[in-house]
């Protein structure tokens, strides 16, 4: 068997405006290992979410279609998959969490009872057993008194418990995969680090892969093992976390790790890459960092850069070597 | 963190539509409204059906407190059968029309696309249909009568269940927890059912409760004008209608069956405004 749960090769998703594709997921592909944490980042509108979505087949069409590609998990094409195989994948084996905890639950029911519901949903037991293993869950994912917790609207909770009662939800099947969208953006500093180390503890613990959908490189360095960088719609690097922190290989990467603000150094202005990210329906001929790139070449506007490997878990999408960039400069 | 002790739902509603005086006020109103509609001559000793002609059009009196009709039918008898019938098919249609009417809505909402397009022309098409006027082609077509003009009413309302249905529908199904709840494997039908119906619950019944202000309305509407509840049966509308032609005599035979529409269409109003609050989990009832 190989060490890969998910691979997803030729990724092509486009939403459609008024008739018109916009492709905002182009030829991305990138496999997640067993037990191991894939952090996906990227600036806001560079296709990470969509990239997650289209995993779980989240996308909504219209507007949007996926139109390419494969999601491969143990030998079967998620993206072939009927609706009804699909949903017990969702939940089930993949499992996801958003940004926004405090909107994520149903106002109506309490917690206990969707948690409850996830359960019912994969495994064959009674509502009394169900909300017994939401409690248990509750207590699992760190929310004190379970047992009075599950009797609770969501409005009655912070949002890092609401947080923490969406990551019980996710948890309660025991996924293979756990997708992870943001799931710290609206949380406090100090929850965050507590619900990140939550989602590290449970996955050591049950043996599931994450993927994490972050724009803080912090939040890499910390907890991924691999990191795929995307921009405009595709990996433009991916690599293990030491060598993407110390061997950035593309100019966006670069840019990237500059912007991280440093405490031990005085800066009168903090580093930011000059441009915005280009709209999908007007993306440059050639590679879609050129007009940003401060080491672009003339030939950069022409062919649209290939995916090449540096190292066996080391690819990056621009021809030139760290060594021809200094030239250039 | 505090948190409510424990109540089931159906309670905490209760109690919180207890602290909106004038729904609650309204609730009792129906509620004596409708026990007195119901029991009929079990608590009232006059039969509205029985005549008594040396006793015709007498004005109100300890003995007959509304007065009686041309007939010498006891008024207040009318005016609770009267009642009994109008509230019967106000609610009969009002009912078909949210079970239509959502259903519709809600699918078309949901579905988007071609789906909404074709169902929302459907409920435009019966929306350009004046209630009256579909209330005189069903009672040409069918017969008048109270079942065809329930049938009229009902099919009326159900462009504005459709509506506010498909629209809460849209707003609904683009919030994150339908999103998350698509992700913990949940199919459509248990998306609309646990999601997508409850969080509209709450406007959808305050619009059942102005619908059935609305419809008894309507009816008495169809009913002054005669395709309506047909004699020897009455309702409201009927009732106000035989009292038209003693007006000036006997102003009484319509000014009650008129009062009773009044209290019943505020009474109902004022319930739908209470319990939009008191259907909301988020107000507390210890807030």
């Amino acid at each position: 068997m190989s060490d890969h749960l998910i691979d997803v090769r030729n990724l092509r998703v486009s939403y459609f405006q008024e008739g018109v594709p916009a492709d905002v997921v182009r030829d991305v592909s990138f496999h997640i290992r067993r037990q191991e944490t894939l952090g996906l980042v990227g600036e806001s509108g560079s296709g990470k979410s969509v990239t997650s979505k289209s995993i779980m087949r989240l996308i909504a069409d219209p507007p949007g279609r996926i139109r390419g590609g494969s999601v491969w998990m143990d030998g079967k094409d998620l993206l072939r998959l009927s609706e009804g195989e699909m949903r017990s994948i969702r939940g089930g084996r993949i499992a996801m969490i958003f940004q926004e905890p405090l909107t994520s639950l149903n106002p109506l029911f309490t917690c206990g009872a969707q948690i409850a519901e996830a359960v019912r949903l994969h495994t064959r037991c009674t509502k009394k057993e169900a909300l017994a293993r939401a409690a248990e869950m509750l207590a699992l994912v760190g929310v004190p008194s379970p047992e009075k917790r599950v009797r609770c609207y969501p409005h009655e909770l912070s949002g890092g418990m609401r947080q923490r009662v969406m990551i019980a939800m996710a948890l309660c099947c025991k996924p293979d995969l756990l997708i992870a969208d943001e799931p710290t953006t609206a949380l406090d500093p100090t929850i965050q680090a507590q619900i990140l180390k939550l989602i590290h503890d449970i996955q050591r613990e049950n043996g599931m892969s994450v993927l994490l959908i972050t724009h803080d490189m912090g939040i890499v360095a910390g907890h991924c093992d691999r990191v795929a960088v995307m921009y405009a719609g595709q990996i433009v690097e991916i690599a293990d976390v030491r060598s993407i922190f110390q061997k950035p290989a593309h100019p966006y990467t670069r840019g990237l790790l500059k912007a991280i603000p440093r405490l031990n150094r005085q800066v009168d202005r903090l580093y930011n890459i000059q441009g915005t990210v280009p709209r999908f329906h007007q993306l440059p001929a050639g590679c879609a960092f050129a007009p940003r790139c401060p080491y672009r070449r003339p030939e950069c506007a022409e062919t649209p850069p290939e995916l090449r490997p540096l190292t066996e878990d080391h690819s990056v999408r621009c021809p030139f070597d760290m060594g021809d960039w200094e030239e250039g400069l | 963190m505090k948190t409510s002790p424990i109540r089931s739902p159906l309670l905490q509603s209760l109690q919180k539509l207890r602290r909106r005086k004038t729904a609650f006020a309204s609730l009792i109103v129906l509620g004596i409204i409708l026990v007195l509609a119901l029991s009929g001559s079990v608590l009232y000793p006059y039969d509205p059906f029985v005549k008594d002609t040396a006793n015709r059009q007498m004005a109100p009196c300890l003995l007959h407190l509304f007065g009686t009709d041309n007939l010498g039918r006891d008024l207040l008898a009318r005016v609770l059968y009267g009642m009994k019938i109008s509230l019967s098919i106000s609610l009969a249609s009002v009912l078909f029309a949210l079970a239509a009417g959502t259903a519709l809505g809600v699918t078309a909402g949901y579905a988007g696309g071609k789906t909404d397009a074709l169902l929302s022309l459907i409920i435009d098409a019966i929306c350009a249909f004046p209630t009256i006027l579909l209330g005189l082609l069903l009672a040409t077509a069918l017969g008048s009568g109270a079942r065809n003009i329930m049938l009229a009413i009902g099919i009326a309302n159900v462009p504005y269940f459709a509506r506010l249905a498909r629209s809460m529908a849209i707003t609904i199904r683009e919030r994150e927890y339908v999103e998350s709840a698509v992700t913990t494997g949940l199919n459509h039908f248990e998306i609309i059912l646990r999601y997508l119906l409850p969080n509209m619950s709450s406007v959808i019944i305050v619009q059942t409760s102005l619908s059935a202000a609305s419809a008894i309305i309507t009816e008495s509407t169809l009913s002054f004008i005669g395709v309506g509840v047909q004699p020897p049966a009455a309702s409201l509308g009927s009732l106000l209608r035989d009292g038209y032609d003693y007006i000036s005599r006997a102003p009484w035979l319509s000014l009650f069956p008129g009062i009773a529409i009044l209290i019943a269409v505020i009474a109902l109003n004022f319930l739908g405004d209470g319990l939009r609050d008191a259907l909301d989990v988020k107000i507390r009832v210890d807030g």
